[in-house]
């Protein structure tokens, strides 16, 4: 009578979301409050994300990285919206060529906390927070990082490296003023 | 391998995305070179720091009420999606409704006992206004009661302030469905009957979130709401430590008032069913923490107890 799966068709799909997806919810979370910095947005974007991905769940093939095509439904969700407040686009290769500055590989210092680490990585640029967020953090391949951002694998690997350059840079600017030492010599 | 040739792949070489004649490579040449084998040491470290930094950090983690909301409104979202319906389906779907409340409204006069719920005063809080409708009982019986009531109100109003308020519970909440499988029936759809009895709040109370949390080694079934700045708590619990007076307790009538009394600034709202305490708890005024319990009691009392005749 209705154009509707039965009642257990649906239960058996909620079943399977909830297996598959649902425990993705707290890496969701941290990755969307990482991006937007306010508790109420990153709810709100991970809310989307989870009922668009709900909605399209018989795309999602059992077996692959569910958490990397969660995370890629957040990003897009995350642009449209960006797109919707506005019309400009925001093309910065000034931080690209900061980063290219960047000639040495100074050494992971040691006795440096969380907070810390977390202030340092927020003042890269946020195209390499993405990449380093994805790849160390949520331990993403280079090719699931391009899918989620839409970028060259190329692009991927280019900002990676220059993101961990920055963020040691940053680590070790931070450890000298606190008279840290570095863990490693490095060259 | 060169070093300069190793520090173009290293990253690669970390995140194993590297050919395995590639990989022997490096292997071989990290065997060789101190200086690279520091280098990668380095490398590796910055990534535990980091995966430690977005774990340890309190603010990027979600609150269990988000948690649950969200849960909630997806399982909503996939079993009882809305679809698109003709006129004529919606004629049939009007006819049912109406033949569904006619029989429910004869089956209501019949059942009215069933959600008949009284308002009393349990003596430790607001005793000028206290009206004791309850059936008539030993003073020891009384005493017993009143001294569970009492300690079941404390339990409830901590678990309203550890969970609801401070979220500090040494055991982590766990969702509703699964603690109704794993430990009480009641807790299964509890949502589902305080929310139908929140549709007929007025003062926009809101829905906060729904678990199952322990306090003090009693687990109740959670359900937090909100108006205005107010978190009220729905609690369920078993009464397997009940004395043996409250399920002598044969009157109909005293089971099902609803006692109120104040502890420790917070004002608490109880009912019992014959297994099941159910609490409304919060830092309303009394009169309003009063009024919500009475709305919220009906939908609560009668889904418990249906669980208690399934059980």
């Amino acid at each position: 009578m209705f154009k509707r799966p039965r009642q257990d068709e649906r239960a058996r799909e909620w079943s399977a979301f909830e297996r598959e997806a649902m425990p993705h919810l707290d890496a969701l979370f941290r990755i969307a409050k990482w991006l937007m910095r306010d508790r109420a947005e990153a709810e709100d974007l991970v809310q989307e994300t989870f009922m668009q991905a709900l909605q399209s769940f018989h795309r999602y093939e059992q077996g692959t990285n569910c958490r990397a095509w969660l995370v890629t439904i957040m990003y897009r969700t995350r642009g449209k919206r960006i797109r919707a407040g506005s019309r400009l686009r925001l093309v910065s290769d000034v931080d690209e060529r900061i980063a290219e500055t960047v000639a040495f590989e100074p050494p992971t210092p040691q006795g440096i906390n969380d907070e810390e680490v977390l202030r340092a990585l927020e003042h890269l640029p946020s195209q390499f927070q993405e990449v380093v967020v994805l790849s160390d953090v949520e331990d993403f391949t280079y090719k699931e990082i391009a899918e989620t951002l839409d970028v060259p694998i190329g692009t991927v690997m280019s900002r990676l490296s220059r993101g961990r350059k920055l963020l040691r840079a940053e680590l070790s600017k931070y450890a000298n003023e606190q008279g840290i030492r570095g863990a490693g010599a490095g060259k | 391998m060169q070093c300069s040739d190793f520090h173009k792949i290293a990253d690669s070489y970390l995140g194993d995305e590297l050919l395995i004649e590639t990989n022997h490579e490096v292997i071989t040449h990290l065997e060789a070179c101190p200086a690279c084998r520091r280098e990668l040491a380095a490398r590796r470290e910055l990534r535990v720091q980091l995966r430690a930094a977005f774990a340890n950090s309190a603010a990027l983690q979600p609150t269990p009420a988000f948690t649950n909301r969200l849960h909630m409104q997806l399982r909503a979202r996939a079993l009882h999606e809305t679809t698109t319906v003709t006129w004529g389906q919606w004629m049939a779907i009007a006819a049912s409704v109406l033949l569904v409340f006619t029989l429910g409204l004869l089956a209501t006069r019949q059942t009215t006992h069933d959600t008949s719920i009284e308002l009393v005063d349990s003596g430790r809080g607001n005793q000028n206004e206290a009206t004791r409708i309850e059936s008539p009982s030993p003073d020891t019986t009384r005493d017993a009661v009143n001294l569970f009531r009492a300690e079941a109100a404390e339990l409830a109003a901590g678990d309203h302030r550890d969970c609801a308020i401070n979220h500090k519970l040494a055991e982590n909440p766990i969702p509703l469905e699964e603690a109704g499988r794993r430990y009480d029936r009641a807790y299964i759809n509890l949502t589902s009957a305080v929310m139908s009895g929140q549709n007929q709040l007025t003062g926009g109370v809101q829905f906060v979130g729904a678990h199952s949390c322990v306090f003090n080694g009693k687990r109740f079934g959670h359900i937090i709401l909100k108006e205005g700045n107010h978190l009220i708590s729905v609690l369920v619990t078993d009464l397997d430590n009940a004395p043996a007076e409250i399920a002598a307790q044969s009157s109909l009538e005293a089971r099902q008032a609803i006692v109120n009394s104040s502890v420790e600034g917070y004002q608490v709202s109880y009912l019992a069913t014959t297994n099941h305490g159910i609490f409304i708890v919060s830092d309303l005024e009394a009169a309003r923490n009063s009024q919500i319990a009475g709305i919220l009691a009906p939908s609560v009392y009668n889904h418990v107890k249906r669980t208690e005749r399934l059980t």
